[in-house]
This record gives structure tokens, C-alpha cells and sequence, in this order.
């Protein structure tokens, strides 16, 4: 009962992005996906979403094909952080996440108060008034944050009914924040996750994975390495094997002790 | 799941905010159709021959054709309003459509060829069809311009969207320098038919090219406005989707939004009322680009105020440039794509130059 792909390939232009890939997001759990540039993770998530149709394999919400769900569907269902894009005209940060509401029908006293809840837990209520193209990268994607927790919100009440299961796609959600910000918004993953979601999140930093995550897959040039429990799979081999790295420098991202120390001012 | 961390005075300050928003829109959206409305009873009393606001009510109210100031608010004034309204309104909300769509603030359907594309079929019929089949001509009667016009305007738009897809993405630079190619296509096919015509199609032909709203008799005016106007109406519904659409095309889609299903929409539509109005007052530049902009400067990029905004500035627009077309040199009349894009031409340069500042 997830939101799975099982032994999905893609291939666009003759070139195979995804080799027979089986992922699982399963609800209440954070699920991290690591790997290098050109892993397939962005194309595997993009799948995952919906918005890519595999060249074989299927991609499922509780056994039913994505594509048969359709778009409408889905999106009261899931929500997705992609990287953020540019917008060029001025919208204020107040209606790019009033947007999240868009495929819902609530009532007013229902929007207002998940929007208030959205901009509180992404920390961006004081940037409501202001217009988007002005706000920094960050600020963008806090903003593009709450958007996406408006959008699998619920009336409370309605969070556990059964079968409504919601799932958080993000695609390297922590790569123009800051330190806090980074941590904060893994912070209200496992928030969702506690409250029965489903999360899924594309990151570049182990150490970050080895915090949060309760499921790991490793991916690289199209296919999962490994993938299971977060504790078993964020070993420094694994790191290193899929990163093409050695293993003191898996044991440093992984944020495990090296015996590395700074050396004494002189 | 997250209730905890919110304090009762937070939402009541969304609340507060999405009021003033909704406020602000109102307001402007008032203003405008009372500017439209004001202007509209100006351009009824004003012309060669002034009639008195009183007169202008009477012949509207009576609608009788007894006596000469009748027959000239009534069959003259009134249906270059009317058009002028229509199309001005159906001119400003396909450049506010398309600019969403493509997400790029200088599209337009001037730009992207929609308009030349329109004439191109115009001169066509008439340099061509003439000859070749006068029935089919005489058959479509007043239709025969719109319909025309509709599908040049159709097929261009038609183009830009094929030659702007790669890799089943669509990519707005592409679509641009493809409408820009479509747009010089057009206006080389236009100057060859120009060299063919003879010289009373040379005339009509040059009216298109300028743009003119003096041609309008009801009988010619009243099905491409009844077009524009059905799809100017049509095109208000996409307002959400739209919204939408400038996040991008991906998370237009992860929102519910059916993208392909929108854009076969928004293209349609745009073709078919646009070319409804190129069809019966020529090319008109500018209005579609800068309308929306004005709006945008005005009340922010919410396509719920953009769209039915750039109708009624759109439409405030036109109805100025043709009263200033119409008292300007009298009796000789101004072709009115020479004034809006007088208008529009510098307020084009001045956006471009600040454009970081109407964008923020």
C-alpha cells in the first residue's frame, strides 16, 4: 500500500536514464534517495510524480497505474518540491502558495487556515506580502515549500481517514538554504512522516540522509545500488561505492568520526 | 498536524491580507469599467459633429433612425464603439493569455505571428479568392473576412506551436524566434499579393495592414464581435490554470492542471478571436503586449485581476486611439494601427528599459 515504482526503465533519445528501477515511498516514512549527478534520481522522481510515463515497469499509488489516476487526482493526493524555477511576473509569495489550494475545494475559514499552517511551518509567514521575483533563492524555496505542504494539507479530522494516504516529493529541497533552513525543512518531513505521510526526498548529503532518513535508496547511472533500511544502507562502503570516492572521505559526508582533527594554531 | 505552531492572530492576518488583495482587484476592475463606460458616452458625443450627452441618450434609449443626429450616433458612433470594445477587450486578454501560457511577458499576438498571419489570409481572399472563386466568397458574405482571417490567424499560431516544441517540451524561446520567422513569412506573402493586387485591392489591402475601425457597419461588426467576445468570455475561465502555468509547466501539472489540454485551449481561442478582430479592423499592434503589462503594473500578476483587466484596458485603449483617429484631421481619419503603436511603441521602450522594476 505505497506509492512505488516497480522495475521501471525510461529511455528518451536512445539513452536508458533508468535501468529496471524499484523504489518504495511508504507512508509514515522518510525515504531518501542518494546518488551522483546523472543518477537518474531527478527522472526517477519525475516518475514517481507522474509526470513521466515509464518506457516499462509501472509506477503505482496502492496498485493503480499513475497515468490511469490522472493529474487531477493525484495532485489532491501528493504534492512536489522540484528545484525551483524562475517566475517573471509578479505574483506576491501570498498567491504562489495559494496555489496549493488549487485542487482542493475547502471552504474559506478552511484555506485561511491551511495557508496560515503552510507559512508558518515553512517559516515564511513575515514574506507573505512580498513579491516573489524579489525574494532570494532561499527565501524561493521556502516559499515553494509551503505551496507544497498547502497542497497535502488537511481539514483536521480528515488527516487519517483511510485510504487518504499523501505522499511529499522533494527534489534536493535543501540545496540554496542555509544551515537552519536545511535542517528545518528535514524537520517537517519527519513531522509529516509522524502524521502518517509519505515522504520521498532526492538529497546530495549523506550526513543530512543518515539523520532523517528512515528508508535509503543509492542509485547511480540509472540503477539502485542498494537500497533498505536507512542504518544498514548509509555504511561509509556503500557511500563510497556510489559516490566513487574513498572511504575516509563516505565516513566524513556520512558525518562519522575520521580521526580527522584541525590542525593547532600556530 | 502542524495546528500547534499557529497563533490566532497569524491567520486572521492572511485573512486580512487576502481581503486587501481581493479589495485591490475590485477596486481596479471598478475603476476601469467606469473609465470604459465615461469614455464609451465621450465617443458617442464627440466626432465632426458634436451631440450633446442628452441627444446620445435619447437616440440610444429610442433607438430610432428618424432624424439626422439619430442615424449618426446609431449607425455610425455606436457600432465603432461596440467594436472598438469588443475588440480592443479580445486583443488585450490573448496577449495576457499567451504572456501566461509562455511565460515570457513579451509574447503577444502581434509577435508570434497571430495577426499577420490573420491579414495574410485577409489579403489572400481578396487578392486571390476574388478570382479564383467569387462563389465560395459570395456565399460566406460578411462571414467570409472573419472566417479567413480566423484561420490565418489559426494556422500561425497553429506554426509557432509545432516549430516551439523540442523534445516534447515546449521551449518559449523557440516559439518566439519561430513566431518572429512566421510573422516575416507572412508579411513577404502579404507584399507579393500587394504586387499582384490591383489598385482598389491595393486600397483595401493597406486598411488592413494599418488597422481602421471605419468600416463598421452592424452587419459586418456584429458576428466577429459576437466572436471575440464569446471567446474573450471563454478565455476569462483559465484565469486558476493560468495562475498555475507561471510556476511552470511541471508544476502546473503536479496542481491538477491538464497543460496540453490548456494550451490547445488558450490557442484556439486566441486564434479564433483574434482573428475575428483583425478580420474587420486589420492589424492593430501593441494593445495585446501592453495591456496586460499596464495591469500587471497596476494590481500584480494574479491572472483572476490580468485577464479581465487587459480586456477592459484593452478595450479603453482602442476606444481612445479611434476617437483620436476620428477628430484628429477630420474628414480624413487616421488608420488606428498607427496610433496605438505611437502609444505603444515608446511605452514598449520604456518597459523594456524597466522592465526589472514592472517585474518586481
Amino acid at each position: 500500500m505505497t506509492l512505488e515504482l516497480r522495475d521501471v526503465s525510461y529511455t528518451i533519445g536512445g539513452k536508458t536514464l533508468l535501468d529496471r528501477v524499484t523504489i518504495a515511498v511508504p507512508a509514515g516514512k522518510i525515504t531518501i534517495v542518494l546518488g551522483p549527478n546523472g543518477a537518474g534520481k531527478s527522472t526517477a522522481l519525475g516518475i514517481l510524480a507522474g509526470d513521466l510515463r515509464p518506457s516499462s515497469g509501472e509506477a503505482l499509488l496502492y496498485g493503480v497505474p499513475l497515468a490511469r489516476l490522472g493529474h487531477q487526482r493525484l495532485a489532491k493526493r501528493r504534492a512536489v518540491l522540484t528545484q525551483s524555477q524562475s517566475i517573471e511576473f509578479p505574483l506576491t509569495a501570498y498567491e504562489i502558495v495559494a496555489l496549493g489550494l488549487l485542487p482542493h475545494h475547502w471552504s474559506e475559514a478552511e484555506q485561511l487556515q491551511a495557508l496560515a499552517e503552510s507559512f508558518a511551518a515553512a517559516d515564511v509567514a513575515h514574506l507573505a506580502a512580498r513579491s516573489y521575483p524579489t525574494l532570494s533563492g532561499g527565501e524561493k524555496q521556502r516559499v515553494q515549500l509551503a505551496r507544497s505542504l498547502a497542497q497535502i494539507w488537511r481539514p483536521s479530522g480528515q488527516g487519517a481517514r483511510q485510504g487518504d494516504v499523501r505522499y511529499l516529493l522533494l527534489d534536493e529541497p535543501t540545496a540554496s538554504l542555509d544551515l537552519k533552513h536545511q535542517v528545518s525543512i528535514l524537520d517537517r518531513c519527519r513531522d509529516l512522516a509522524q502524521a502518517g505521510l509519505g515522504v520521498l526526498c532526492v538529497l546530495h548529503d549523506p550526513g543530512l540522509a543518515r539523520r532523517y532518513a528512515n528508508f535509503a535508496v543509492l542509485m547511480s547511472r540509472g540503477r539502485v545500488l542498494t537500497c533498505g533500511a536507512a542504518q544498514t544502507v548509509l555504511r561509509p562502503d556503500a557511500i563510497a561505492a556510489t559516490f566513487d570516492i574513498d572511504e575516509d572521505h563516505a565516513r566524513a559526508a556520512l558525518s562519522m568520526d575520521t580521526g580527522w582533527k584541525p590542525s593547532a594554531a600556530p | 498536524m502542524m495546528a500547534e505552531r499557529v497563533i490566532p492572530h497569524e491567520r486572521a492576518g492572511f485573512a486580512d491580507l487576502a481581503c486587501r488583495l481581493r479589495g485591490a482587484r475590485r477596486t481596479l476592475l471598478a475603476s476601469l469599467t467606469i473609465c470604459l463606460g465615461l469614455m464609451s458616452i465621450l465617443a458617442l458625443t464627440i466626432g465632426p459633429v458634436s451631440i450633446p450627452f442628452e441627444r446620445v441618450l435619447a437616440a440610444v434609449i429610442g433607438w430610432n433612425k428618424a432624424d439626422q443626429t439619430e442615424i449618426i450616433v446609431l449607425s455610425i458612433r455606436l457600432p465603432r464603439v461596440v467594436l472598438a470594445l469588443a475588440a480592443g477587450a479580445v486583443l488585450g486578454l490573448c496577449g495576457a493569455a499567451l504572456q501566461g501560457l509562455f511565460r515570457n511577458p513579451l509574447a503577444d499576438p502581434g509577435l508570434i505571428g497571430v495577426a499577420t498571419g490573420g491579414a495574410f489570409m485577409v489579403a489572400l481572399s481578396i487578392v486571390v479568392m476574388s478570382a479564383v472563386a467569387p462563389s465560395l466568397l459570395a456565399e460566406l458574405g460578411p462571414y467570409a473576412l472573419p472566417v479567413f482571417a480566423s484561420l490565418g490567424s489559426f494556422a500561425a499560431i497553429a506554426a509557432v506551436y509545432a516549430l516551439g516544441r523540442r523534445n516534447g517540451a515546449l521551449s518559449s524561446a523557440d516559439m518566439l524566434l519561430a513566431g518572429i520567422a512566421i510573422n516575416a513569412m507572412a508579411a513577404s506573402g502579404i507584399g507579393y499579393l500587394t504586387f499582384l493586387s490591383t489598385d482598389e485591392q491595393l486600397r483595401t489591402l493597406t486598411f488592413w495592414m494599418l488597422g481602421s475601425l471605419s468600416q463598421s457597419a452592424w452587419e459586418q461588426i456584429l458576428p466577429a464581435a459576437a466572436l471575440a467576445t464569446a471567446c474573450s468570455l471563454a478565455l476569462m475561465f483559465n484565469a486558476h490554470a493560468l495562475n498555475a502555468c507561471l510556476l511552470g509547466e511541471r508544476e502546473a501539472r503536479y496542481l491538477g492542471v491538464d497543460v496540453d489540454r490548456l494550451k490547445q485551449r488558450i490557442i484556439i481561442l486566441s486564434g479564433l478571436g483574434v482573428g475575428a478582430a483583425v478580420a474587420v479592423t486589420g492589424v492593430i499592434g501593441f494593445i495585446g503586449l501592453v495591456a496586460p503589462h499596464i495591469v500587471r503594473l497596476m494590481a500584480g500578476a494574479d491572472h483572476r485581476i490580468v485577464l479581465p483587466g487587459s480586456a477592459l484596458v484593452g478595450a479603453l485603449i482602442l476606444l481612445i486611439a479611434d476617437s483620436i483617429a476620428r477628430i484628429a484631421v477630420p474628414p480624413a481619419e487616421l488608420p488606428i494601427g498607427i496610433l496605438t503603436s505611437a502609444i505603444g511603441a515608446p511605452f514598449f521602450l520604456w518597459l523594456l528599459k524597466t522592465r526589472r522594476s514592472a517585474i518586481q
